[in-house]
């Protein structure tokens, strides 16, 4: 394991930060939440961010902060799946699956919420714990699973998420399920 | 990369109180409402509660999409190539060979320009046809593909075996020993390899009559019992079948013995 600064990190997987965002966004529109201010990329602390307003709608809320793990997570084996067969099984090197590669887990690498988007869950979940929603409940390990991947991250934790996302999950499904 | 839920908000310097923080527009007495305490008109209530996305990245992500599309499309030949290979290797561990062998076939047709699948489906088409008796037909398709992957051993090894079988099959028995020397020489430990040896000697001895080819033949059957790994199943069958040959002297194929003594010559014999 080496230390590499985030900054460098971001800008080598810049497509992750703008989908992150981007999905952030997504799901305030899609929840009617005003979108006050957004920055898709830039090179700085945070590479990205997206201000919004704020709800008391606990599904809004939590479909805004996770937001990133759903698109992104999806979005890295969309772009995974077309490379993964030719490079990983036949050891192809074509320039446009390498590509496609570097863009899935690139995306992959960033589907974690910041532990700032943890909090704002959080929050709202503690207010609502009573209510016993579902999802209410579900936020609980779920934040703690962001808060271990944002401090796993100096290990390279957010790497290894894209990559078993986008090769090794496709990998195992072709040995089990075809 | 976070959300900010109304956070830090957008400097609004010295407007009046009733003028949009967005455009600027200022509706003197009229109270506008507030987002994120913030006065906002209604139109910029309404941009920003529908903020569009920006058209670089409408553009970015079509384009993307459909590359990964397109690259599906293209690259669709592995992933049938693939799915067949995974089914063979399935239905070569059940025992289907036969099955595993079209589908291995299926694959390489399917990526011609991938020699290693083409090397491996006809690895598998030799061993069937070697199974079957044909080691004629399977040398061929062996020395291929040796020639595809030169450096790989096991199939060395199945094109030693069947040229071993295609003497044995033509019932030239000395050359039969002399590959299965070569073949017990390459595996020193494999008691399997060392009983190839006897069952050379055996079989000389099942055409000749020659008693000191019986003698070899058992003596090699003493020293291959002896090796690790002389234990299982497959050395007994085959064990079982040389010490038929010499007691018989009747040199008959895997094929026949097994239709003779399905569960074994030792079964049905009542041990």
């Amino acid at each position: 394991m080496f230390f590499i600064p985030g900054f460098l990190v971001s800008i080598a997987t810049f497509p992750g930060v703008i989908v992150h965002e981007g999905a952030h966004m997504l799901f305030c529109r899609l929840g009617g939440l005003a979108v006050l201010d957004v920055c898709f990329f830039r090179v700085g602390n945070p590479s990205g961010y997206v201000i919004h307003e704020e709800t008391d709608n606990f599904n809004t809320a939590f479909l805004v902060s996770v937001g990133p793990l759903i698109v992104n997570s999806i979005l890295c084996v969309v772009f995974c799946f077309p490379a993964f067969v030719p490079v990983r099984v036949f050891g192809r090197s074509d320039p446009i699956s390498y590509v496609l590669l570097w863009l899935g887990i690139s995306i992959g690498m960033h589907a974690f919420p910041s532990t700032h988007d943890a909090k704002n869950v959080w929050r709202l979940a503690r207010q609502q714990v009573r209510t016993l929603k579902p999802l209410v409940l579900l936020s609980f390990p779920l934040v703690v699973a962001i808060y271990a991947a944002n401090i796993l991250s100096v290990v390279w934790f957010d790497y290894f998420y894209g990559f078993a996302l986008g090769i090794l999950l496709p990998e195992y499904l072709f040995q089990h399920l075809v | 990369m976070e959300t900010e839920p109304s956070g830090p908000p957008p400097r609004i310097e010295d407007r009046p109180a009733n003028a949009c923080f967005r455009c600027g527009t200022d509706y003197g007495s009229v109270a506008l409402p507030r987002i994120a305490g913030l006065p906002v008109c209604d139109g910029c209530a309404r941009i920003l509660r529908n903020r569009p996305f920006p058209g670089w990245i409408k553009i970015a992500f079509g384009a993307l999409i459909l590359l990964a599309v397109l690259a599906f499309v293209y690259n669709q030949r592995f992933f049938l190539a693939h799915v067949e290979m995974q089914r063979g290797l399935r239905a070569l561990k059940s025992g289907n060979v036969e099955r595993a062998v079209a589908l291995f076939d299926e694959a390489a047709e399917r990526v011609p320009d991938e020699p290693g699948l083409r090397a491996l489906s006809l690895y598998f088409r030799a061993l069937l046809l070697v199974g079957q008796e044909r080691s004629a037909e399977a040398i061929p398709l062996l020395k291929e593909a040796l020639a595809i992957n030169p450096n790989e051993p096991t199939i060395a090894a199945a094109l030693l075996q069947a040229e071993a079988g295609l003497a044995y099959e033509q019932k030239d028995y000395d050359r039969f020993l002399e590959v299965e020397q070569t073949v017990a020489k390459k595996q020193p430990d494999d008691p399997i390899a060392a009983l190839g040896v006897a069952s050379a000697h055996a079989c000389r001895y099942a055409a000749t009559g020659d008693e000191a080819a019986k003698d070899l033949a058992e003596r090699q059957i003493e020293s291959a019992s002896k090796m690790k790994g002389a234990e299982g199943p497959e050395f007994a069958e085959y064990l079982d079948r040389i010490r038929y040959r010499l007691e018989t002297r009747e040199i008959i194929s895997r094929n026949e013995y097994v239709r003779r003594f399905p569960n074994g010559r030792l079964a049905k014999d009542g041990g």
